[in-house]
């Protein structure tokens, strides 16, 4: 028992310093002689100490009655605690409620991977999305309202689903334990539950409150958004793949469905003119991949390497998201037109984009172009042919805007409305580092194994 | 008698749904949402005094907690909009789009 | 034997680091002397070059993967790097000659606006050609071909203010790229048959007879057509001479024509093994010699005759790889190097003297009293070229014509062809550029022998055209030292009299003919040129080839507009078309899903909720 006990405290150390760290922010918002610089810092260093505290977690996949800790969970956790730590230099709160915030979404998103239990899953996903309707709703834009209203009761309707999935589950098996469920009711319970997943990641047709939330916040905070929620949904996902057989209909259910949620996000951006919108519904498109490769994962049985590519898509998309909102927000453009003739004026701002662009779209060396590899090459071996044949597709056409963003900023002549305005420093560096690590990434696929030796196998 | 809690439980929860789905007021869909999340802690309850396990009880009650820091939220959001000027209905809401 | 020399890293750092330290610090600060950091790293090359040579020569070679970058399953995507006999000979050619035509550049080029430009893409070249050399695997080596094929195209377009050097470029860069996409479907094959682009896999695989085997072999020829002037490709190499002279030196000599032979060499044991290739690479290579050598007699334009002279010598080592000696080809590359650059970097003195970019023979004349080195150097080189004793490429010829006399018939012929042939257009040049001067000519009075940093690499690429044909027993024995391929190169004959006696004979012949032909009192060379002006344009037109392409070319073009317009246009655009106007349709359709309504979002998702259910449903 004590054994036990000591496994347990070990897997939820992280999400102590998190909420520890959100007392603290709290208390010295309170206090009103801190100023909002030392409650950003309290934030930052909650989530630092939290990173390092999992760094420390034992190598080694543990089952207790309400927690689970494996590799993926662990390698996830760290993608969307980086996430966070640009959301909390850059954004500017009115008061010390947001950086709260945003280490209370952080602590349901550990309870998410370290959970074990489908009730703890739940509790993490309301933890992790309450705060982050709130978030959206303090955005700076006149929008942000309404995106938040959509977005509250979008995600209230998948958690209801989600619950009387949970609720079916729990008649059919008996137990709320992350193992499958016999009968059609377990069937039906997991369906609907894998549709609450569905919805968090941005799946097609259950996507629209994606673009309107991305659009309408913060571009620090949609950037979070598209890197870390979108980690937090991906493991979401994963931790109810063990709930399906692999023989099940589930799986190709998921495929199918990510092959849609590529093409469907890949064609509408095709047309997007705001470029938070645009970035919204590419980061569809790459949800799309990840599921596929969710798929991949689960069709092979779980298999390590499927979920080192996964695991590595996300790393890689943490960068190459991450850089382009964050470039959205140090460049201070917000439309398409605004970048017409952009390398001309700013050179340096133009390459970093086309940096991450390059990336985004996948063109080899970079980080995109390892991350899709990989996902191919696992769906290939769990012989999910039609699925990446489209998914190849797919990926064609986003090339359409992303190399069309590149021809903007350097063969067309300056618009009508070109982009003076020019975001804080630290947002210039971080899109910068963005920016190197997604090629550095490309070139050195491998570094990811530096973080967990030998754990996904990109070592030759 | 299971099945007496299953019709019950997917009346109520299709009810919800169809509040959510069919009604123009915010604060109308908001009642929906909620049914639907009770309905599903009633159905846990229900399952869990029936088959003997203590696991539902539990989970019906932290549901509860939880749905109701949801509706604070929420509570929250549609008092804004309402102090915005508009009125709490979808209708206000349609700028966002394309 | 697997760990890594550390000179052979400082091949490519050293230029790695001098580029970095030109771009981000010297152009900059002083543009003038971008050049510092590049010519010490040409030293550093070339001392490890040599040493990576003695390494070699001592029977320690070296094959070390270093990087890995990709990989799926068996297949991957690797850099590494080979030390071989093959390898180190060509590269130490390459760095030293290289090394003395980015210091003589320096002289050449001083004063021009984009001194430092031209200065970090010569090094680049010469980089690539360096990669190129020590690849050890198929994909690697065909980045650094393309590489090398780029820096190409920037600097034979350099003056791109100039319509020539631009149309040349551009010309060059498609040719260029029809015999890259050759390789690069080569590439493509090995990796399918042989999952494997390692040079090392010509160590263990028995090549068994496939349907892939011979259309790699004829692929891989087509390439090395391309990258090295032979026969139906050869036409964008005379025209390459609108770039800067150093440019054309270091294009011809050492960095780029060179690779497609070197291609050639090292895949011998792929080619070796298709039957019928062989005997096919002899042929192309014969046709290109003897051909371009009648062109270069022809030519009046120094740098031109150059040009075609190196065709020519291109095609004889086609020649000896496809006779099977591939190791006389090495020879002769490396002979060739060095006779060739002294050769360029002469003409270019004469046309830094008189301010032209282009100068013709039949225009100056006399010219040894006022450029008493150059004269020196070119004369070595020009006997060198002919194949005169003792100059080095008596030797490396004598190589290759001893291998067309084994194989005898219409080898043999070819071979005393090509010699004669190559003595008399290169007397012919040096006869009316430094004797003289004709009545016909102007007289030299205004030029002037070049400054030292000019005349410094050219004394010393003379002396290699003099002396580097002795080293001929080092370099055989290098050749086959270190990492060797399953199939063995031949040796190199002893020299036999009779073949030597033979070539000489012909080569002095052809001297004694020119001299009176282009010496004698009414001088033919102006003679024929004059009373045949149709012969002339004949020439001038490389004998109508040039139409037969410009014409090919022409036809190509009218046929693919027929079939453009019709598939192009009608199918193939309009399915492409299609697609867009699709791509559109839907995108817009997709975007008005998105009508802001929050409810027809919520059913949206009670849709893909109960659609799940459904599948769930049906299993």
């Amino acid at each position: 028992m004590n054994g036990i006990s000591s496994a347990f405290w070990d897997l939820l150390r992280p999400q102590a310093a998190l909420a520890v760290g959100a007392l603290a922010v709290l208390a010295a918002g309170a206090s009103r002689r801190a100023s909002l610089q030392v409650v950003k810092g309290l934030a930052l260093a909650a989530v630092v100490v939290a990173l390092l505290l999992l760094m420390t977690v034992r190598l080694q996949v543990v089952c207790l009655p309400l927690l689970r800790s494996d590799l993926l969970g662990s390698g996830l956790q760290a993608v969307f605690l980086s996430a966070a730590i640009p959301l909390l230099c850059l954004m500017e709160p009115a008061d010390e409620v947001p950086p709260a915030l945003v280490l209370g979404s952080l602590i349901g998103m550990g309870l998410i991977a370290v959970s074990g239990n489908l009730l703890m899953l739940f509790i993490g996903l309301e933890l992790m999305s309450v705060p982050a309707y709130l978030l959206v709703a303090r955005s700076r834009s006149p929008q942000a309202l309404e995106a938040s209203v959509k977005y509250f009761f979008a995600g209230g309707t998948a958690s209801a689903i989600y619950l009387m999935g949970m609720a079916l589950h729990f008649g059919a098996a008996g137990s709320l334990v992350l193992a499958p469920a016999p009968g059609p009711a377990g069937a039906a319970g997991l369906a609907l539950m894998a549709a609450a997943a569905f919805f968090k990641l941005g799946a097609v047709p259950m996507h629209f409150w994606l673009p309107d939330v991305y659009e309408a916040s913060d571009p620090e905070l949609a950037g979070f958004f598209s890197t870390g929620l979108k980690a937090a949904a991906v493991l979401f996902l994963a931790r109810l793949a063990p709930m399906a057989a692999p023989a099940g209909a589930l799986v190709p259910a998921l495929a199918w469905f990510a092959v849609l949620t590529i093409l469907f996000g890949a064609v509408v951006a095709l047309r997007q003119q705001n470029l938070q919108r645009l970035l919204a519904y590419s980061s569809i498109s790459h949800a799309g991949f990840m599921m596929l490769a969710v798929a991949a994962w689960a069709k092979q049985g779980l298999a390590a390497p499927a979920a080192g590519a996964l695991f590595f898509y996300l790393a890689a998309y943490l960068f190459m998201s991450g850089g382009a909102f964050l470039w959205l927000k140090a460049a201070g453009v917000r439309t398409r037109a605004e970048l017409l003739g952009l390398a001309k004026a700013r050179p340096r701002d133009a390459a970093v984009l086309a940096a991450l662009l390059l990336a985004l779209a996948g063109i080899p060396p970079t980080a995109g172009f390892a991350a899709k590899f990989l996902v191919f090459w696992e769906a290939f071996k769990a012989g999910l042919y039609a699925p990446l044949l489209l998914a190849g597709l797919g990926a064609l056409i986003s090339l359409g805007y992303y190399l069309g963003l590149i021809r903007d900023m350097y063969f067309d002549e300056a618009g009508p409305e070109p982009a003076k305005a020019v975001g804080p420093t630290p947002a210039r560096w971080f899109a910068l580092g963005c920016a190197a690590a997604s090629v550095l990434l490309g070139l050195t696929p491998w570094l990811m194994d530096w973080f967990r030796p030998g754990m996904f196998g990109l070592r030759p | 008698m299971s099945g007496v809690v299953w019709s019950v439980s997917a009346a109520l929860f299709l009810l919800g749904l169809a509040g959510v789905a069919l009604r123009r007021q915010l604060l109308a869909m908001f009642l929906g949402l909620e049914l639907m999340v009770l309905t599903a802690a009633l159905a846990l309850g229900c399952t869990a005094s029936l088959s003997g396990r203590g696991e539902g009880f539990v989970a019906a009650l932290l549901v509860l907690a939880v749905a109701a820091a949801e509706a604070v939220v929420g509570l929250v959001l549609i008092l804004r909009v309402r102090s915005s000027g508009r009125p709490a209905e979808t209708q206000s809401l349609r700028e966002l789009k394309g | 034997m697997s760990s890594l020399p550390p000179a052979a890293l400082l091949l490519f750092l050293a230029p790695l680091a001098a580029l970095a330290a030109a771009f981000f610090i010297m152009r900059p600060w002083k543009p003038q002397w971008t050049h510092v950091p590049i010519l010490i790293s040409c030293g550093v090359v070339t001392a490890a070059a040599a040493y990576l040579a003695a390494m070699v020569y001592t029977g320690r070679g070296a094959d070390v993967t270093l990087y890995t970058w990709m990989f799926a399953g068996k297949w991957s995507v690797p850099f590494g790097v080979r030390i071989d006999g093959i390898g180190v000979s060509v590269l130490c050619m390459v760095a030293l000659v290289g090394a003395l035509i980015q210091l003589y550049s320096v002289g050449y080029m001083k004063g021009d606006p984009g001194f430092s430009r031209f200065i970090m893409l010569l090094h680049l070249f010469y980089l690539s050609m360096i990669g190129l050399l020590v690849s050890n695997n198929y994909v690697q080596f065909y980045l650094f071909w393309e590489l090398v094929g780029a820096c190409s195209y920037f600097l034979i377009g350099f003056w791109s203010h100039k319509e020539a050097a631009r149309k040349a470029a551009m010309q060059a860069f498609l040719t260029l790229r029809l015999a890259d996409f050759g390789l690069m479907l080569a590439v493509l094959l090995i990796i399918v048959q042989f999952r494997d682009t390692h040079f090392a896999l010509f160590h263990a695989v028995r090549f068994f007879p496939s349907m892939y085997h011979p259309l790699i072999g004829l692929l891989i020829l087509w390439a090395a057509a391309g990258k090295s002037a032979l026969f139906p490709l050869y036409f964008w190499l005379p025209d390459a001479m609108e770039g800067p002279t150093p440019v054309s030196a270091l294009m011809h000599a050492a960095t780029m024509v060179t690779a497609g032979i070197f291609l050639l060499v090292r895949s011998w044991p792929l080619i070796s093994a298709v039957p019928g290739l062989p005997g096919l690479i002899a042929v192309v290579g014969a046709v290109t010699a003897i051909f371009a050598a009648v062109l270069a007699f022809t030519q009046t334009d120094l740098k031109r005759i150059l040009a075609y002279s190196t065709v020519s010598h291109l095609g004889l080592m086609a020649f000896a790889v496809g006779l099977g000696q591939i190791t006389a080809a090495v020879f002769h590359l490396v002979t060739h190097g060095f006779f060739k650059a002294t050769l360029f970097l002469c003409a270019g003195n004469i046309a830094h003297a008189s301010g032209k970019s282009a100068v013709s023979v039949s225009e100056v004349g006399g010219l040894w009293r006022r450029m008493p080195l150059t004269f020196a150097a070119f004369a070595i080189a020009a006997f060198s070229l002919a194949g005169i004793w003792p100059c080095a490429g008596f030797f490396s010829k004598d190589a290759i014509l001893d291998a067309a006399f084994e194989r005898g018939g219409w080898a043999w012929a070819a071979g005393l062809a090509i010699a004669a042939a190559s003595a008399a257009y290169i007397f012919r040049m040096l006869f009316l550029t430094f004797f003289g001067p004709r009545p016909e000519q102007s007289p030299a009075r205004s030029l002037h022998e070049a400054p030292p940093v000019m005349a410094v690499p050219v004394a010393f690429l003379a002396l290699g055209a003099l002396a580097v044909g002795w080293a001929r027993e080092d370099l055989v024995a290098m050749l086959f030292c270190g990492r060797q391929s399953a199939v063995a190169a031949p040796s190199l004959p002893e020299l036999a009299p009779k073949v030597a006696a033979a070539g000489l004979g012909l080569a002095a012949l052809a001297a004694g003919v020119v001299f009176a032909l282009t010496m004698g009192a009414p001088s033919w060379d102006w003679h024929w040129r004059r009373r045949r002006p149709g012969l002339a344009a004949a020439f001038a037109g490389d004998l109508g080839w040039r139409r037969v392409v410009a014409g090919f070319v022409a036809r190509t073009l009218r046929v693919a507009d027929v079939v453009g317009r019709v598939w192009d246009h009608e199918t193939w655009d309009a399915a492409i078309e299609k697609t867009a106007t699709a791509c559109r349709a839907l995108s817009r359709g997709g975007s008005a899903m998105a009508s802001g309504g929050l409810s027809e979002s919520l059913w949206w998702l009670m849709i893909g909720a109960a659609a799940l259910l459904a599948w769930a449903g049906l299993r």
